[in-house]
């Protein structure tokens, strides 16, 4: 018997949210604004609930194509950890060093890269973002809340 | 019309024309390949310093740009499961696919072929069709793109791997995402929960950067090893063997080609659909259909002659009625008006040398990315052999950063990562992702054309099935699922 499968009903449920919020909120748009969303969002809604319900109640029945090729979730997790990471990085120390540091820490603990190997890939990137964005480019990267809006104000 | 050609033939042979040529194939090349950036990037930001140029060379380094952008994003789509711009999505189905199997240098040889047969198929229809096109650009009003959207999607959520029931639902999710924010038909701001990031709709690049680029990456680095488990074949034997290969699939380069220069033609409608369109029915033509998306050379080759293609059309409305086909003929219509030149029927007329400039350099602009892409093929597709630790890193931290200085919101990078989440959720859900993301390009499109093919028949629904272009969209679209259960079978 085909087990149910946890990330489909998750997708469903988070595509049902959605779409419920959309057409819920649509109803009370005057005019047009909410013509297209609610005829286009009933539907949809239909099919989520017939998707959700037989995946919940008739696994079986479901068809079985998850991708063979997709890594499972407790391989994935620390990767999404890693750049959950970088964001918070970047949003506390900007990009300037939020990248080599990320570049560093995540090549040799996730990685397992030799250390030598970690500085090289380290500058090459940072320099490559730095000229081509910062020089070339003339944009400036976010700085960081500490040193971008904090710091300053001390 | 071919009056100028000759004139404009002799402008590129001088020495700064070829150099500005060659620098714009170059940076079309590089931010084409480089997921979030994008050859519209390059041109808006190299727009102010070309304001003192001359307008034919300012025009030899955008088309430059304009020809080697697709290709430079084909690059990534095959090696890296990553479009590099939107208009490669399709490319990822099957060049990487042939990338994991070691034939990388072969997919880039058909991407570079195609790219170029394609562009020059494009090419010789808009010369042959410039001064008689018009009734066929007047003949597509609001519910023929409506049903052109709604063709796009539904044979879309057909091909996609996964059911077609998630398809269906994706596309549907896709295009209420794609309403959030200001509403021009109606003024409205919808959708935004009291959020003035969203008061602009969710932004375009961040959500392809995030279901395509993060989510893949976090797959590949999941997974660890090499992105090609077998032994890479890099030889530019590998990749000439590519190029002719297209010759041995004429008739799906033809049918591509000649979807990219139709779709293009549509004002509105956008590159990102052209490619889509010709995988899809170039999955349906085959007589393997179900060898696509495992590395068939067919689906590369559609994507592809359907992507440089696509730009001969949207030229034809650029170029005779001054209507851009998609946002890289908007900003050259911009870039015309700031050298002083109006778009228009008369400019054929008046001012043909200048035509046939853009038309020549986009052309020699291909033709030098793809012999690039040939020779580098070898050297490109070593990558497919570096441990994915080093490429996700590279990718997350490029990505990331490209697609912040975008609008430079830090948020977007926020958002490029919790989209990542989703993409690779799907993916593992087997719900496919690129219906979602089509039904989010074209879903302010749909609403803007239902809205107004009501308003002008009064609120009667009878205008969406007025003309036969409708009614043989909506039979083609009702026929696809059939046609696949029945495959199926």
């Amino acid at each position: 018997m085909k087990r149910i499968d946890s990330t489909c009903v998750v997708v469903n449920l988070l595509y049902l949210a959605v779409v419920a919020l959309v057409v819920a909120l649509s109803l009370g748009f005057e005019g047009q604004g909410g013509l297209v969303p609610v005829v286009l969002g009933v539907p949809t809604l239909a099919l989520i609930l017939f998707s959700l319900g037989r995946e919940l109640l008739y696994p079986s029945a479901a068809e079985d194509e998850a991708a063979p090729d997709v890594a499972p979730w407790s391989r994935a997790a620390p990767v999404i950890a890693w750049l959950g990471a970088f964001c918070v990085l970047v949003l506390l120390i900007g990009f300037q060093l939020a990248i080599p540091l990320y570049m560093v820490l995540f090549l040799r603990w996730y990685g397992r890269a030799s250390w030598p190997r970690c500085a090289l890939a380290a500058f090459s990137v940072w320099a490559l973002v730095f000229v081509t964005l910062d020089l070339l480019l003339k944009r400036s990267l976010f700085e960081g809340l500490l040193f971008g809006a904090i710091l300053p104000l001390l | 019309m071919f009056e100028g050609f000759g004139g404009a033939l002799a402008t590129i042979a001088e020495p700064h024309v070829i150099l500005t040529l060659c620098a714009g194939s170059i940076i079309g090349l590089v931010f084409g390949a480089v997921p979030g950036l994008g050859g519209i990037l390059a041109m808006s930001m190299l727009l102010p310093f070309t304001f003192t140029w001359d307008a034919v060379t300012a025009v030899y380094l955008f088309s430059g740009i304009m020809g080697a952008s697709s290709f430079g994003g084909s690059i990534s789509a095959i090696l890296l499961n990553t479009p590099g711009t939107p208009v490669n999505a399709a490319t990822c189905f099957d060049g990487y696919p042939m990338a994991k199997r070691g034939e990388a240098a072969r997919a880039l040889g058909l991407s570079a072929g195609a790219c170029l047969l394609g562009a020059l198929f494009g090419l010789v229809i808009l010369a042959l069709l410039i001064q008689v096109m018009r009734p066929l650009v007047l003949a597509f009003g609001h519910p023929e793109i409506f049903w052109l959207v709604v063709f796009g999607l539904v044979t879309t959520a057909t091909v996609s791997q996964g059911s077609l029931l998630k398809g269906l639902i994706a596309g549907g999710v896709g295009i209420l995402l794609s309403l959030v924010g200001l509403n021009e038909p109606t003024g409205l701001i919808r959708y935004t929960l009291g959020s003035e990031y969203l008061w602009d709709g969710i932004p375009l690049i961040p959500f392809f950067v995030g279901l395509f680029a993060i989510g893949e990456l976090i797959n590949y680095s999941a997974q660890g090893g090499t992105i090609a488990r077998d032994d890479v074949q890099a030889s530019i034997r590998g990749a000439w063997q590519g190029v002719l290969e297209n010759f041995h699939h004429a008739v799906c380069l033809l049918r591509s080609s000649s979807i990219g220069t139709l779709v293009g033609i549509i004002p509105g409608v956008g590159g990102e659909t052209a490619n889509l369109i010709a995988y899809t029915v170039a999955v349906q033509s085959s007589r393997d259909p179900g060898s696509f998306g495992k590395g068939h050379p067919e689906g590369v080759i559609a994507s592809e002659a359907a992507n440089d293609s696509k730009d001969g059309g949207a030229l034809l409305t650029t170029l005779s009625f001054g209507i851009p086909g998609s946002l890289a003929m908007a900003l050259l219509l911009s870039i015309f008006i700031m050298h002083g030149i109006s778009p228009g029927p008369q400019l054929i007329v008046e001012q043909p040398i200048f035509v046939w400039t853009l038309l020549n350099g986009y052309v020699v602009s291909n033709a030098f990315a793809s012999i690039f892409g040939l020779f580098a093929a070898r050297y490109l597709a070593v990558i497919t052999r570096v441990p994915v630790h080093y490429l996700s890193a590279v990718i997350a931290v490029v990505s990331l950063a490209g697609t912040y200085i975008l609008r430079e919101n830090v948020w977007d990078v926020v958002l490029v990562v919790l989209l990542g989440v989703l993409g690779f959720g799907m993916r593992r859900a087997g719900v496919p992702v690129l219906p979602l993301v089509i039904g989010f390009v074209l879903g302010n499109l749909a609403e803007k054309s239902f809205l107004l093919t009501l308003r002008i028949h009064d609120g009667s629904y009878s205008g969406f099935f007025d003309s036969a272009i409708s009614w043989i969209l909506i039979l083609t679209m009702v026929a696809a699922p059939v046609a696949k259960r029945l495959r199926t079978r």
